[in-house]
């Protein structure tokens, strides 16, 4: 693919699709966490509905795309063809308004339903900065988020509160998920793909966000 | 530059070449490194001389000729207009003098068009003796264009509007006195044009119509052509700083795709740029040309100066002849149908163009010709015939990969384009689409702003003509590559525009981009829009759906999706029949094309959950004809139960649990399952007693008909 020696460490590239009603801060969460990095590509200074981040986790490059949909309601069935082959979704919520939590149920069925256990999942209840105000119970999303196999956070992107640790878990996840999958691989026999994302083995670094997929250096 | 001139190229050059002044009033060593290490930022810097060249003081490029040689033959000068460099061949200059070059363009030959193959024939016997091959080349593409041109009037564009004429218009900012004595010639109409040009996006625009705006095969409009006082310049160069990364890249694609100088001569890319390449990209172009607009066309030299004005550019861009040596290696391969290669790619375009495979869909359509992009890539990566060229692909920076896909783009797509596209239209035609697309277009058109609920500003007239534009160029391409950067900018002119309205910089995401998407497009052309998003999705390379491309046409066949299927769309959280299928035809596309190489395996991992789904979930590699009775075995084991009898595997599809027998396969349960592609499938290692505990019950409760 691309020019190069083979170099010895690999790099993990992940999608991560993200979810949640209109006005729940998905836009500003995720350009919180970006806001950072500007890279090259010409649109990035202008938008947010898709941004990459590169990040190190032990030793393990990592190639974030973050993709970011449509929460209105109007847009739910277009869900599908965003989601697909994502290795992560983030649902955003906020803690303010019941409704977007419900909303997240919503959409954590249907994921499950159409992707099953190979997306790591992430319930993000936003804007704690506005506590005072809070209509959705921390009990019961957390209790949702362990029934369902998700990981919950509570984030600020006000306040800068909780994202780097909710991206940081989020990718040491998607990499854990990836190596089983590459453990699979190697122990199995065929080499077939009925694979629902689209994971790829890469070898070294191509292109950034060339590819959705993940590998592992074991 | 120099080496340029004194390959004794016949390249012909538009008008004068200046130094700038920066080099000339540069005393030291030291003060012309720091010039050079500014590199392309130097057009943009202060030391640019584009605002205060003072006129007469242009200094020959070669001072050693004498001041009649100047006059007469070698007016070669580096000029700044505007940051282009400009050359002019000797010998142009040599057969017809350069007073049309200084003072007016009336003394052109009256007709430039009608006489300029006998022009470049006779030129060319004097030059070289294979000179007449050439010109036949050039001949049989021109046709090749009139073909092109007719094969699309139907979908031919709507009126670029004014801005139109800015391209040439906008070389004339420098101030030097001989463009402004050519100016006071001009039909002040035209003048009117040119003071408006000031807008760095028709940089862009230039950059990508590369001189689109003559038509050669029109004689009418040949007499015309005098009036045009400049030549439009490459801007791919002089785009502004942030945008400089892209427009590098951009130019080294697009001097890959405009690499196939003429296949008779030794692949030196400054030897000849009478690219056949940049005659074709016009021919592209010339599809969006409207109609109303040729009174503005014109110019003062021959089409072919032209021509080879972009690959000028392109060789001064550096990097290239690299790529061009394996593109015409590639391109000479694909034309010897001798060559397995060859063979390959001319059977595929002679059967496509009959039409003779008979296709279900339009998707399977383009998968077979993308299937076909990817095979011969593979070959050529394994076969020997690019070895020689290859060698040298690790020394220099840059991308194979892209450099053979853009050049199949060229050997297949190019001539299966125009057949596609008629396909597509019969395809959805027959299916529908199209019509729907332009009822609900209808439909959507009478809706109020207040109705999108748009929370930010629209693109205004202005923008939504430079929109079209684009949309435009982006039809008439056949790179899919290149649709897809057109389509980028479509996106950033509606970034633009949606903070433009509102007077401040503020940073959106998808909630507010995609309502303004829609509104666009339903102010555009929807059926050209749809089979473009159709033929980019299938035939771009799938590394591609990735990245920022991937997820704008990704967005776009969402909106176009929507359009289609609006009012239909149920307010529900269900997900309509359409999206379950288009989710399955992403699936599919991916896998066909990652099969080779870049493979994974899912198929002999199985996850199983303890007792309740979800719960304490293992994954376990089990081969397809592993038993139930052996995954029983293994999952006492990882659960460590005791009684492994009171336990059993059951699988919980579509709410119904089942125990499966000893001897059943999951495996095969599974994919037989992901096969129907409905409803959910899990897996559960639990006691067979039957009792289910209040938790899974009220889980399945809560999921109603997931699990």
């Amino acid at each position: 693919m691309a020019a190069g020696a083979a170099g010895a460490s690999k790099t993990y590239s992940f999608k991560v699709v993200l979810l949640g009603e209109g006005c729940v801060g998905k836009t500003s969460l995720v350009l919180r966490y970006c806001e950072n990095k500007f890279n090259d590509k010409h649109l990035t200074t202008l938008q947010a509905s898709f941004l990459t981040k590169k990040l190190n986790i032990g030793g393990k490059r990592v190639n974030l795309a973050i993709w970011d949909t449509a929460g209105q309601e109007r847009f739910h069935a277009l869900g599908p063809i965003y989601y697909r082959d994502s290795n992560g979704a983030i649902l955003v919520y906020d803690i303010t308004d019941e409704d977007s939590f419900q909303k997240v149920k919503n959409w954590v069925k249907e994921l499950r339903k159409m992707l099953g256990n190979e997306i790591s999942l992430c319930i993000v209840g936003n804007k704690i900065d506005l506590d005072k105000d809070r209509h959705v119970s921390v009990q019961e999303t957390e209790a949702y988020a362990e029934s369902v196999g998700a990981k919950h956070y509570h984030t600020s992107a006000k306040q800068n509160k909780g994202i780097e640790e909710l991206f940081l878990d989020l990718c040491k996840r998607m990499i854990e998920s990836a190596q089983a999958d590459e453990r699979a691989k190697g122990n199995g026999s065929s080499q077939s793909a009925t694979a629902r994302r689209g994971v790829q083995i890469i070898d070294d670094e191509p292109q950034a966000q060339s590819s959705g997929g993940c590998c592992t250096s074991g | 530059m120099v080496r340029f001139c004194e390959t004794g190229t016949r390249d012909v050059l538009p008008s004068l070449l200046r130094l700038p002044p920066a080099f000339l009033s540069a005393t030291s060593r030291a003060e012309l490194h720091t010039i050079a290490r500014l590199g392309m930022k130097f057009w943009t810097s202060p030391l640019s001389p584009i605002s205060d060249v003072p006129a007469g003081e242009d200094m020959k490029a070669d001072p050693n000729s004498t001041e009649v040689a100047r006059q007469q033959i070698c007016s070669i000068q580096v000029t700044s207009a505007n940051g282009a460099l400009c050359l002019i061949n000797p010998l142009f200059l040599y057969e017809h003098g350069d007073g049309w070059l200084t003072r007016t363009p009336l003394s052109l030959p009256s007709s430039p068009n009608r006489n300029r193959t006998t022009v470049s024939l006779k030129k060319r016997q004097n030059i070289k003796n294979n000179g007449m091959q050439e010109v036949k080349r050039q001949i049989s593409v021109d046709s090749d264009i009139g073909r092109w041109n007719t094969g699309e009037a139907e979908e031919s564009l709507q009126p670029l509007g004014e801005e139109e004429d800015s391209p040439f218009g906008g070389s004339d900012i420098s101030g030097d006195k001989k463009q402004d004595a050519r100016h006071e010639a001009l039909e002040s109409h035209h003048e009117c044009n040119l003071n408006e040009e000031v807008d760095p996006e028709l940089q862009d625009l230039k950059d990508v119509m590369q001189e689109p705006l003559h038509l050669k095969e029109d004689p009418k409009h040949a007499h015309e052509d005098r009036k045009e006082s400049q030549i439009p310049h490459r801007a791919s160069w002089i785009e502004a700083d942030n945008h400089i990364t892209w427009t590098l890249k951009k130019s080294r694609s697009e001097s890959s795709l405009s690499s196939c100088d003429s296949f008779l001569l030794p692949p030196i890319p400054e030897l000849d740029s009478l690219s056949v390449s940049s005659v074709e990209d016009e021919g592209e172009v010339h599809t969006v040309l409207p109609a109303p607009h040729k009174k503005h066309l014109s110019t003062i030299l021959t089409e072919k100066v032209r021509h080879r004005l972009s690959v000028v550019g392109s060789a001064f861009g550096g990097l290239v002849s690299l790529e061009k040596r394996i593109a015409n290696q590639i391109q000479d391969l694909s034309l010897e149908s001798t060559s397995y290669f060859g063979g390959l790619v001319q059977s595929f375009v002679g059967h496509m163009l009959k039409g003779s495979s008979q296709h279900l869909t339009s998707t399977e359509m383009l998968q077979e010709v993308r299937q076909m992009i990817t095979n011969l890539k593979n070959y050529l990566a394994e076969s020997s015939e690019l070895q020689s060229a290859m060698e040298h692909a690790d020394q220099e920076d840059f991308n194979l990969d892209a450099t053979v896909e853009d050049t199949l783009y060229k050997c297949l797509l190019k001539p299966l384009k125009n057949a596609i596209y008629s396909h597509l239209r019969d395809f959805h035609t027959r299916d529908g689409t199209l019509r729907k697309l332009r009822e609900h277009q209808q439909i959507m058109k009478e809706q109020s702003l207040g109705d999108l609920k748009l929370r930010t500003g629209v693109p205004d007239t202005r923008s939504m003509e430079k929109i079209q534009q684009k949309f435009s160029l982006m039809h008439a391409a056949y790179s899919p590559k290149k649709k897809v950067i057109l389509l980028l900018k479509v996106c950033k002119l509606i970034y633009e525009a949606m903070n433009c309205s509102r007077g401040k910089a503020e940073v959106y995401g998808a909630d507010d981009f995609l309502p303004v998407l829609i509104y666009v497009l339903v102010g555009s052309d929807l059926t050209s829009v749809q089979l473009d998003v159709e033929y980019m999705m299938e035939l771009l390379d799938p590394t591609q759906l990735q990245g920022e491309g991937g997820y704008y046409l990704t967005t776009f066949f969402g909106a176009l999706h929507h359009i289609v299927n609006f009012q239909s769309t149920p307010v529900t959280g269900q997900m309509s029949k359409e999206a379950k299928r288009s989710i399955h035809q992403w699936q599919r596309r991916r896998t066909i094309h990652h099969s080779k190489g870049l493979k994974r395996s899912t198929q002999d991992v199985l996850y199983i959950s303890f007792q309740e789904p979800f719960h304490n979930e293992k994954t376990l590699i089990v081969p397809t004809d592993t038993t139930a009775a052996s995954i029983c075995a293994l999952c006492s084991q990882k659960y460590q139960t005791e009684g492994s009898e009171a336990y059993g595997l059951f699988v919980l599809k579509n709410s119904e649990l089942q125990l499966l027998d000893d001897d059943s396969c999951p495996q095969r349960i599974k994919s037989d399952f992901l096969k129907e592609g409905e409803g959910s499938l899990t897996f559960l290692y639990r006691l067979k007693d039957g009792k289910t505990t209040n938790r899974s019950a009220s889980l399945s409760e809560a999921e109603g008909t997931r699990l």
